[in-house]
Parts: C-alpha cells; structure tokens; sequence
C-alpha cells in the first residue's frame, strides 16, 4: 500500500475498503502503553495521567481561556481513572503480550468463558486505541496498526 | 460429558462442546432453527432443526440436498468439492463428510419423538486438526430429555426448563447471562453474573440483589433471606402475589382451566471458585417445585 493511497483512503471516506484481518491474526497483535501517558494504582484501580494536547488548536484554546480568566492554569495531564478489570487490561499492556495472552490472563485472573472476556477486552483495547492511549502493533513488532498515533 | 466438556444448545437441542468452544450465534425456535459454536481458533459446529410434518423424512435425500447446496457455493468460488454420505448404522441416522477450502463433518438425525430434524456439521480449517472432537460432539447430540423437560446449554451454564415453556428474552452480554421463559402467565428467569468478586465488593450479596435484581420482580411481594444453597452462600427468595392487576388476572385465570402463579420462588448463590453469582426466580402455583429443580440441575453442571 503506497502512502498516498493511504493518505487518501484516510480522508475521503468510502474510497478503498477497511482491510480485513482474521480473528487469529488479531489476537497476535500486541498492545503496548503510550509511554507518555504515566500511570499508577490508587486503592486497586489504575488511574491514568493523559497529556493534554499541545498542538496549536490547544494553544489557541490556552490563549482564550487565559485571556478571558476563566482559569488561571490549565492542567498538564488530564486523569482517567479505569475499573478494576479495565486496570488489569491495562498492566497486561506491557508490549510483550498478545491480545491472546491478555484474554488468557483475564480469563484465568476473572474466571469469564474465553469468550466474554474476548469480547470484553477486544472493546476495550479498541476503545483505548481510538483513544491513543496504546497503539497496536503488528506481530512482527515493527509496524504499528493504529498508525493514526504520532 | 467429560469434564472437559460443556453442555450447549438451544431449544431442546444439546450437544457435548470442548470448554472452550462457545456458542455464538442463535436463531429460530422449537420448530426450526439454528445455533453455532465456535471454537477458539477457526472452527464451528452449526446446528439446523426442523420440525416435520407427516411421515419421517428421506434423510438420504435430505443429506444429498444439503451437500449440494455446500457444493454450490463452493463451486461458485471455483473450489474442488468432495462428499461422501456414510450410514451411522441406525435408519434414523446419517453421517457426511465434504472437503473443499475447509472440512466438514456432519450428522443427520430424525428423532420420532420430537418430529425433529437435525443437521449439524462441524466445519473445520485445513490446518486444524480435530476430527475426533467434531466425531465426540456430533455423537453427543441430544434433542430431548427423558422427563420431557427441554435442556438449555451456553457458556458453561447448563439446565432444562418444563415442557411448555418457551423463551421470551435473552440477555447475552459479557459478564452477564439471563433467559426468561414463558408459560402463559408462569414464569421462569435464569441468570448468571461474572466478576462476582467485583460486584460484592462494596455490598453484601442481599442488598446486592435487592439493587440489582429486585426491580425486576413485578407483580410480586418478594423477599430475600440467607440461606445456604448447597455448599454455596446464598438467598432464598420468596414472594406472593400482589396488586390489583395480578388480582384481577388471577380471577381470569380462575375461570379457565389454568392455575395462576400465586408463588414466587428464587434462589440466589455464589460459587467464589468460579466468581460467579447464580439466580433462578420461578413464578409458580402452590405445591410446585420447579425453581428447587432447574437450581440442582444448574448446580448438577
């Protein structure tokens, strides 16, 4: 796939098909943290400290708000606080394990059918993806699947 | 069933499945139908049922019409397509195999008693290996039980409801499973919870279920009390009827030849082992002891 098919299938919708990936070849895609994003245990749940944007749509928004006085100092991190499975998924995420290795653990750590918890945890790893909170990567270890992270 | 088994089906219709097999998808009723179970890496066993009328069926004609249709399909992907229908050594029994991208294993049964029938056939990747597993399921194939009851079977969770009985509602999400029956104005509701560690954790297990389960008992004066279901905590819930409506449906009922379910019977449990939380809440009439009977059979799993 060249970058300017990409490029185009990213911003004009309907132009070139979603790829399909087989169920076994999700699984053996490997989730890693953001490493920018820090993260600690408060009294059994994961609580996540998020960056907030610095791009220039954010400063700009800074500048207003600063002008106006609505706030006098805007946060650095925003906080996220995940459930308790949630906070298990999360330290599975340690760029080593498989999608099927977190499944595997939350099955044996929750005792869920293989199925419920595949269901569950695949929700959620998507929901943190589309967050940029971790990226998705490949097998192989080199290329990033949610290449949208910059 | 082996301990590495699990009854699952739908409608009546079970089958012996790997653990870690799951069921995935269902449709239909008791009439016809289907269900698929899917195993962890690319294989599934589907089940079609239907029910027949008149006298029992061709199964050789039947097998042949199925495969041609699997023939059909493949035959449009320009795939090579084998099949070969073998007899099970009994009349109402038949097996078929077929080869193309994948592999599949199947059983015909036309059962007399329920005027059912059965196709299930395992579909297997190339790569897969599990040709004994898929012969182990179609063997264990069951579409009634001997005291008329109708079995029901997915994740694990595994019992039969009375004859009659038809299912109303399900509720299949991760972490929770619950089936509602229905029998005229009697009702039947099965549930299963995971993460029971998490959800007990800032309640005790009857003011859990007074928040989570209690709203959905209508038309009833229920009440929760301890009481210990096998070796498990547990409750026992125990309820009349009340209301002018269910007043006044009672008297209808009276009128007619059916009893109207003045009783409601729960019980509630948690087996810490597993980290789950059990419920089974059967509205009855006096004397009856359905809810006592689906609780053992779902205990028995």
């Amino acid at each position: 796939m060249n970058p300017l098919s990409n490029t185009i299938k990213r911003y004009i919708p309907l132009v070139g098909r979603k790829p399909k990936i087989e169920r076994k070849q999700a699984l053996a895609i490997i989730p890693v943290r953001h490493p920018l994003v820090k993260w600690e245990w408060v009294e059994g749940e994961v609580v996540l400290s998020i960056p907030m944007r610095t791009d220039g749509i954010a400063r700009v928004i800074k500048s207003i708000i600063k002008a106006t006085r609505v706030a006098k100092e805007l946060p650095e991190y925003r906080q996220l606080s995940l459930d308790e499975v949630g906070s298990q998924v999360w330290e599975l995420c340690d760029g080593e394990r498989t999608i099927d290795g977190v499944v595997r653990e939350i099955v044996h750590k929750q005792k869920l059918v293989r199925r419920e918890a595949e269901a569950s945890v695949t929700m959620f790893l998507q929901t943190l993806a589309k967050r940029n909170l971790i990226g998705l990567m490949s097998a192989g270890g080199k290329k990033s699947v949610n290449n949208k992270r910059k | 069933m082996t301990q590495n088994t699990a009854q699952v089906g739908w409608q009546g219709i079970v089958v012996d499945a790997p653990m870690d097999w799951s069921l995935v998808g269902v449709s239909g009723d008791n009439k016809k139908g289907y269900f698929r179970v899917d195993s962890p890496v690319a294989s599934a066993l589907e089940v079609k049922w239907e029910r027949v009328s008149g006298q029992a069926p061709d199964l050789m004609a039947k097998a042949r019409e199925f495969l041609n249709s699997i023939e059909k399909s493949a035959r449009k992907k320009k795939l090579k397509f084998d099949k070969e229908i073998k007899s099970d050594g009994d009349p109402a029994s038949l097996r078929f195999l077929w080869r193309s991208d994948r592999l599949g294993q199947g059983r015909l049964v036309y059962c007399e008693q329920c005027r059912r029938l059965i196709i299930a056939q395992v579909i297997m990747a190339r790569d897969e290996n599990i040709a004994k597993t898929a012969s182990q399921m179609l063997d264990s194939i069951r579409d009634h039980r001997d005291d008329g009851w109708l079995d029901w079977g997915l994740y694990g969770l595994g019992f039969a409801v009375p004859p009659g009985y038809t299912i109303r509602k399900q509720t299949l999400m991760s972490g929770y499973l619950a089936l509602n029956f229905k029998k005229g104005a009697h009702t039947i509701v099965v549930e299963r919870w995971g993460l029971a560690a998490t959800l007990l954790a800032k309640d005790d297990m009857a003011s859990w279920y007074r928040k989570d389960a209690m709203p959905d008992v209508k038309g009833y004066r229920a009440v929760a009390e301890p009481q210990r279901v096998e070796e498990f905590e547990g409750l026992k819930i125990s309820g009349r009827r009340r209301g002018l409506i269910s007043a006044i449906k009672a008297m209808a009922c009276s009128l007619t030849l059916h009893s109207y379910p003045d009783v409601l019977t729960g019980y509630v449990w948690h087996q810490a082992d597993d980290n789950r939380l059990f419920s089974i809440r059967v509205t009855h009439a006096q004397g009856e002891h359905t809810a006592e009977k689906i609780r053992d059979l779902v205990l028995a799993q």
